[in-house]
């Protein structure tokens, strides 16, 4: 498991009030709207969170990544490219 | 009366060393509002070349950006008048250019057709690139100031309805000055602040905070809405403009974050998220409800809930000293209210936005502007002895059951939606022998049993009639994006319904 992928289970497992045990059993192909109820303001709250352990500002984004993000793993390969590159 | 829109006609004399922020495309954007004035000057001298005369219709169809807030300035200065619609709701530019006899056209869709109007993408592109320093008033590529008196038009704005044509209306200069000069003697923005804005500018009230830096000489951030946190945490603004839905997000992200009954950790994880150097906090457009408030305002970062509509502007709003939750404050100076005998709210104005609808139904006009030149807002209220106004609800959120008993949904509403499982609840039941929630849940495994219960613990609290006898739990939160909710996270009850429509008659099983 990468380091990005640790933030983002962690992250994601907090904004669903879920014991953190659980953040490893997520799973990442799971729709974040449908499967996990988030509205779009909770998508963005999360990626802030997710932005500021992993070091890369929101703002570098454009609207159109962050429209992009539709399963906890687009957010893996999202910042996981942004902190590579 | 002053004339803030006058003072943006005038290309010149504005600060230097204030700045206009704008994250888009992954980028910020930053220029002096000399420079943005500079720009916006140069780039209405050459719409007025193009062959666009005073008086001529400018659409725009953006997300928030530089290239929205130019077109807007460059209009004033040219005397055209905007048309802003929706990034979103208006997918296709073309038909619009017909519908509302534009004669140029700004759209950020790459490939979107503009028809017969000018293109203005590849005018703005060449301003944007061009490097250039501030021209004095008498540079030859600037018109001459344009003058405009209380009664011009410089803008048509489009009411956000949940079905239909969406209405037009065009504002008045007397309206938007006279609004922004008692929003500015009630909160005196100055040098020190910033302002962030991210919902849409096509709504005419968010382009305020740009005119507001321009004519009172501080800085202003622009972003999208989905960058609006991220826009807070790098530029620490001082005033937020936000509707009740998005500072309940915050809520919820930070009480999440930990511990909020110290007022101290609270500010703490507000600031978090919003910066450290909040001044205010400014919500309205929907009701704020008093848990929100007090989550705020009871740790030091105040939270003014205010009240206005497309067709009046603003009317009323809670200000520094003047803050008593629960109301959406005192009236602005120019602006009248009253309640009529059918307990609605009318509102009178020294200088009112319109007297009629420009784009509506017949008959539309005449349901809500006023033979006297008010406006019936259509919302029940009340006035305390101080001048505080107090929103009851809307007068067609008022349920009538089938034994002929008014309910009162609203505060009912807000009621269930304090269960911290629920994010938003809908009532159903006119014509219906008694009330079914909707629930939008707010949590991932939601807690059914945990939220009927509260529902039975509000239910103790009310009359007989006002009680909710069966509730339906949504399959996914009432969103923007699936269609349930305004983009000012208002829920479109009709539409609420409709999606729900099975799970609900089969609450009232033999009743249905």
């Amino acid at each position: 498991m990468t380091d990005i992928e640790t933030i983002v289970r962690d992250r994601l497992c907090r904004k669903l009030k879920l014991a953190p045990e659980r953040a490893t059993t997520l799973d990442l192909a799971e729709d974040l709207a449908h499967g996990f109820g988030l509205s779009s303001l909770d998508l963005i709250t999360l990626m802030t969170s997710v932005c500021a352990d992993a070091g890369v500002a929101l703002t570098d984004f454009d609207v159109d990544d962050l429209a992009r993000l539709k399963r906890p793993a687009d957010i893996v390969a999202l910042l996981a490219a942004r902190v590579a590159a | 009366m002053s004339s803030v829109i006058n003072a943006l006609a005038v290309t010149g004399g504005k600060p230097e060393d204030k700045f206009i922020t704008c994250f888009q495309g992954g980028r910020r954007h930053c220029l002096s509002l000399a420079r943005l004035d500079a720009d916006a000057g140069r780039l209405a001298g050459r719409l007025l070349r193009a062959g666009l005369k005073p008086g001529d219709r400018v659409g725009l169809l953006a997300r928030n950006g530089i290239e929205w807030i130019l077109v807007d300035l460059a209009a004033i200065k040219a005397g055209l008048v905007t048309a802003g619609f929706e990034w979103g709701k208006f997918s296709d530019s073309a038909p619009l250019v017909d519908r509302y006899a534009l004669d140029a056209f700004y759209t950020e869709s790459a490939g979107g057709s503009v028809g017969p109007a000018l293109d203005l993408r590849p005018m703005i592109r060449d301003i944007l690139e061009a490097a250039g320093d501030a021209p004095s008033r008498s540079a030859p590529d600037v018109p001459p100031p344009r003058f405009y008196g209380p009664g011009d038009i410089t803008t048509i704005k489009f009411t956000s309805g949940s079905t239909g044509e969406p209405k037009g209306l065009a504002a008045t200069v007397g309206s938007i000055a006279s609004s922004l000069n008692a929003v500015q003697a009630m909160f005196a923005h100055g040098a020190a602040d910033n302002i962030l804005v991210f919902l849409p500018l096509s709504l005419l009230q968010q382009r305020y905070w740009v005119y507001s830096a321009l004519a009172f000489g501080h800085d202003v951030t622009v972003a999208p809405f989905e960058l609006a946190v991220g826009a807070a945490q790098a530029t620490q603004p001082t005033v937020i403009m936000g509707v009740p839905g998005f500072f309940d997000g915050i809520r919820r992200q930070v009480e999440s974050d930990g511990d909020v009954d110290d007022p101290d950790a609270r500010r703490h994880g507000i600031e978090r998220y919003l910066g450290r150097r909040i001044r205010y906090l400014w919500t309205g457009s929907a009701p704020a409800g008093s848990a929100l408030l007090h989550f705020y305002n009871d740790c030091g970062v105040p939270l003014y809930e205010g009240y206005g509509m497309n067709e009046t502007c603003i009317v009323t709003k809670n200000h520094p000293g003047h803050v008593r939750i629960g109301s959406v404050g005192q009236v602005l100076a120019g602006k009248r209210i009253r309640i009529d005998s059918d307990g609605v709210l009318i509102v009178g104005a020294d200088w009112p936005v319109n007297t009629s609808y420009l784009y509506a139904a017949p008959g539309d006009s005449g349901k809500v502007f006023l033979p006297t030149g008010e406006v019936r807002t259509g919302d029940l209220a009340r006035i305390d002895d101080d001048g505080f106004l107090y929103i009851l609800g809307r007068s067609d959120d008022m349920i009538v059951l089938a034994n002929g008993r008014n309910v009162h949904v609203r505060a009912i509403e807000e009621q269930i939606a304090r269960h911290p499982d629920v994010h938003q609840c809908v009532l159903y039941g006119s014509g219906r022998p008694y009330l079914v929630a909707i629930i939008s849940p707010a949590a991932h495994d939601l807690d059914r049993g945990g939220v009927l219960s509260h529902i039975e613990g509000v239910n103790r609290t009310l009359a007989k009639d006002d009680r909710i006898v069966r509730a339906v739990f949504a399959p996914e939160p009432f969103s923007v994006e699936n269609g349930l909710l305004t983009s000012q996270f208002k829920p479109r009850r009709k539409e609420i319904h409709k999606a729900l429509q099975a799970e609900i008659d089969q609450q009232y099983g033999a009743f249905a």
